[in-house]
């Protein structure tokens, strides 16, 4: 897989709500995209779209050029596996070590021993990869601690790691920084994209900070109501679009209920 | 905080609900009593009564350090050293009835959980195992390991075996309930993130999902574990040579300092357990 | 070896562990290995041919009496459960479970009324209050005796099983229903009193501190704080409690009296092995109903 994503004309229903409607997106290898919008936009569907969790009731999602819709059991394994995740709420196993958690990014390459393996007595060259990317994320002495001993800033650095051990060439983040100071979050996102600009890989990022989108990507895709209305680089994300953007939505249609 | 605010005890009012719960409870205090026929005045034992428990309970604080009774027979153990034996007694059969519970609770307890088929493809086959889980669980438990001991002890007389199988059975069937439950509430996060970086299903249930019911899985075999202490102590009573079938001989001997001495051995091993787990739970963080 | 994999090793060796838990893990290990070793459980085969005549014989024994080398019918088989019915089953049924119903509310009552003397944030010279001025020591001793007291009681209790209990109170008071529900009351107000003074330790500390702070006395603190914050979860533990009294309530009558377990010893006395298995299928039943209605009533409880 080399990363690359292609959107045409999508729509997402759940039931009677439309979370996506007629979204037409490509994606570049190599790439960083923020998702931004308000809440309720489609950002996280978009995301789940991706990595197979969510599927298109209408239009066509590929990556590599491949439909994910065909895609056999085993082969959306190896998509996922391709694919990090980063959540907002971290979904780490908090009572396990740091070392586990990481290695357990692994699990998409590995057979039920395999991971037996990791989980109880991991190979050196593993437990030495964990630890580089550790130190990478800034907390390699935390390889042995228990999750639930870390603060929050180092389990989402944890977060993180695990889905660097996966050797991936996309990382999708969830609002990464929706519930931390604002101080932290500068770092968080400056770390995912520095890495990702090191590593080469596509990263797309769902964020509710349109200056930390502006700062740190060359690409911002706006979402509103489930629709892009903005795509392009932040100097183009002029008042107007802004304003679009983040707009109430008119009082006749929110009493519609529409 | 301003007291007035403190004073608000939230839930404070009898909501209807509440006030609906203790109705039906003091109704069915009522009718139980009436059942039963209850007679408050007869909870004050009787002469007979009295002056029998007078003498029994006054040897609690005097329990006998060594046999009672006169013309004892020359052989006989030293009271400490029998106790001894039936202490250890108690205790192993506990501990080794509760190993194959343990295996049978694990199997049940997995089988019984819907975490790992729930949000999968869906299939008749990941229901139907809960089902059946579920419903062995039940009929292990409904029957109580006295009686599975008066089933045993038909088939192979009064050994120890009979007593770890009468124990193992319905234990398995409880510890199989409780597991079901905790691995269900276990969170699903990150089972969920594991599904995400392509996980096996049986590698998002063994490590995603397992790890968060550990802890308490491990708690509540422990208060098993002292629950089967007991358990075992009763087995006494059906012939078995653990505590209870000295405290019985004892208590019909009227060798009432005997019996207090036997309690407190029980007391002792239960409240020992308990402070272990106690121990254990708190260090796991339960 | 790389400067990582000795970095590695190092944070190996740092990494916190807890020797208790592990000195405890292997205790579990060894006990129950020398229980299978030392214990005789397999001492003789566990299957062996007269074992298997046994259980031959009481599976022929098991099947209805009038039934015995008959051709199955389900009318007979009925009458034959009608007339065990009549005959005292259903009394039986019933005083069972009248026995639990009695035994858990006694318990319920006798727990809560030993949880204030047990629960340390309120058995002190000033409940609640985090700070409170420095009582004299006899003050502070004396209350501390008030706990630990109290937690022995709680502790005796429920050490001792409602099956020992039964049998040492039956000898007090003779063949009347008491004994059974007294000791199944006693046990379980050991562990409802323990659980409630654990919760009530937890409780939000200064709700209650203001309480205090406003003058309000020990009984005004137990009735407008205590017990509204905690009695929801008493009830959880009181219906959770109640389940184990039915399943007990049905053994107890093994030692004489009249309760399901009665009936089971009386027709394993008389080897009518097809009735004491019928008995046990009754309590069985009696069971998991007393299990469906706590579980719905714990639900009904947790809703409000």
């Amino acid at each position: 897989m080399t990363g690359r994503f292609a959107l045409a004309d999508v729509t997402v229903r759940y039931g009677s709500q439309t979370a996506l409607r007629a979204v037409t997106l490509t994606i570049r290898a190599a790439e960083r995209i923020a998702l931004v919008g308000p809440s309720g936009a489609g950002k996280t569907t978009l995301l789940r779209l991706l990595n197979g969790s969510a599927r298109a009731t209408a239009g066509r999602v590929s990556a590599d050029g491949r439909d994910l819709a065909g895609l056999a059991r085993a082969d959306l394994r190896r998509l996922r596996a391709a694919i990090g995740v980063v959540h907002q709420d971290l979904r780490l196993v908090d009572n396990l070590r740091v070392s586990q958690n990481v290695l357990a990014g692994g699990f998409g390459r590995q057979g039920f021993w395999g991971s037996v393996r990791a989980m109880v007595r991991p190979r050196r060259q593993d437990l030495a990869r964990a630890h580089a990317i550790l130190e990478r994320v800034g907390i390699g002495e935390a390889l042995f601690q228990r999750v639930d001993r870390l603060s929050g800033g180092q389990q989402q650095r944890v977060a993180i790691a695990r889905a660097l051990y996966q050797e991936p060439h996309v990382l999708l983040a969830d609002e990464p920084v929706a519930s931390v100071d604002p101080a932290r979050a500068r770092d968080t996102v400056a770390l995912l994209t520095d890495v990702c600009r090191e590593r080469e890989l596509t990263l797309v990022m769902s964020l509710h900070n349109l200056d930390l989108a502006r700062e740190f990507f060359p690409r911002l895709v706006g979402l509103r109501e489930g629709a892009v209305i903005f795509d392009g680089p932040p100097a183009a994300l002029g008042g107007e679009s802004y304003r679009d953007l983040y707009r109430l939505p008119p009082l006749a249609r929110s009493l519609d209920g529409t | 905080m301003a007291p007035e605010r403190a004073l608000v005890v939230r839930g404070s009012g009898p909501g209807g609900a509440r006030l609906a719960v203790f109705l039906l409870l003091a109704a069915a205090g009522l009718w139980a009593a009436l059942v039963l026929d209850l007679d408050p005045r007869r909870l004050w034992p009787g002469r007979e009564g009295w002056q029998l428990g007078a003498e029994f309970f006054g040897r609690a604080l005097r329990p006998a350090l060594a046999r009672e009774g006169a013309d004892l027979p020359p052989d006989l153990p030293p009271l400490w050293w029998q106790a001894t034996r039936a202490a250890w007694r108690t205790v192993s059969f506990a501990a080794a009835a509760m190993l194959p519970a343990l295996a049978g609770g694990l199997l049940l307890g997995f089988g019984g959980a819907t975490a790992w088929w729930a949000g999968g493809r869906r299939s008749w086959l990941g229901p139907a195992v809960t089902a059946a889980c579920r419903l062995a669980s039940v009929g292990l438990r409904s029957v109580h390991e006295l009686l599975w001991a008066v089933l045993l002890l038909a088939v192979f007389g009064v050994t120890p075996l009979a007593a770890v199988v009468a124990l193992a059975l319905p234990y398995a069937g409880t510890l199989g309930k409780i597991f079901a439950e905790l691995i269900d509430e276990a969170p699903r996060g990150p089972a969920g993130a594991l599904r995400d970086a392509g996980a096996l299903p049986v590698q998002v249930f063994l490590f995603g999902l397992l790890p968060r019911a550990l802890p308490d899985m491990t708690a509540y075999s422990l208060y098993r574990f002292e629950c089967a202490l007991r358990s075992a102590a009763v087995l006494g009573f059906f012939g078995f040579p653990t505590l209870g079938y000295y405290i019985s001989a004892s208590f019909e001997n009227l060798y009432y300092g005997e019996v207090w001495f036997y309690l407190y051995v029980l007391l002792a091993l239960v409240a020992g357990v308990d402070w272990w787990s106690g121990a254990i739970r708190r260090r796991l963080g339960r | 070896m790389t400067a990582r994999e000795a970095t590695i090793r190092r944070l190996r060796a740092e990494r916190p562990r807890s020797r208790f838990l592990r000195a405890s893990g292997w205790a579990v290990v060894g006990l129950v290995a020398v229980s299978w070793a030392l214990g005789g459980f397999l001492a003789e085969p566990a299957w062996s041919a007269g074992r298997a005549a046994n259980l031959r014989r009481l599976l022929h024994e098991v099947v209805p009496y009038p039934l015995q080398g008959a051709d199955w019918s389900w009318s007979v088989a009925a009458t034959w459960l009608g007339g065990i019915w009549r005959d005292y089953l259903g009394e039986a049924t019933f005083s069972t479970l009248a026995t639990s119903v009695a035994a858990i509310l006694l318990a319920g009552s006798l727990g809560a009324f030993l949880v204030p003397w047990a629960a340390r944030g309120f058995a002190c010279p000033e409940p609640f209050l985090t700070d409170p001025v420095a009582p004299r020591w006899p003050v502070r001793l004396a209350w501390g005796a008030v706990v630990v007291v109290a937690r022995a009681l709680l502790t005796l209790l429920r050490s001792i099983p409602e099956y020992v209990w039964a049998f040492l109170l039956i000898a007090l008071y003779g063949p009347t229903a008491w004994p059974l529900v007294l000791a199944l009351a006693l046990h379980n107000a050991g562990i409802l009193g323990k659980l409630t003074a654990d919760l009530v330790e937890h409780l939000e500390q200064p709700t209650l501190a203001a309480l205090r702070g406003l003058g309000a006395r020990r009984r005004q603190i137990v009735f407008a704080g205590i017990f509204p914050l905690s009695v929801n979860r008493f009830l959880l533990y009181l219906f959770y409690r109640w389940e184990t009294c039915v399943r007990e309530a049905t053994v107890l009558g093994m030692l004489g009296l009249a309760s399901l377990g009665f009936w089971i010893q009386d027709a394993r006395a008389r080897n009518h092995y097809d009735e004491m298995v019928l008995v046990m299928a009754a309590g069985g039943l009696l069971v998991t109903a007393g299990d469906l209605v706590s579980a719905l009533a714990r639900e009904l409880v947790r809703r409000t």
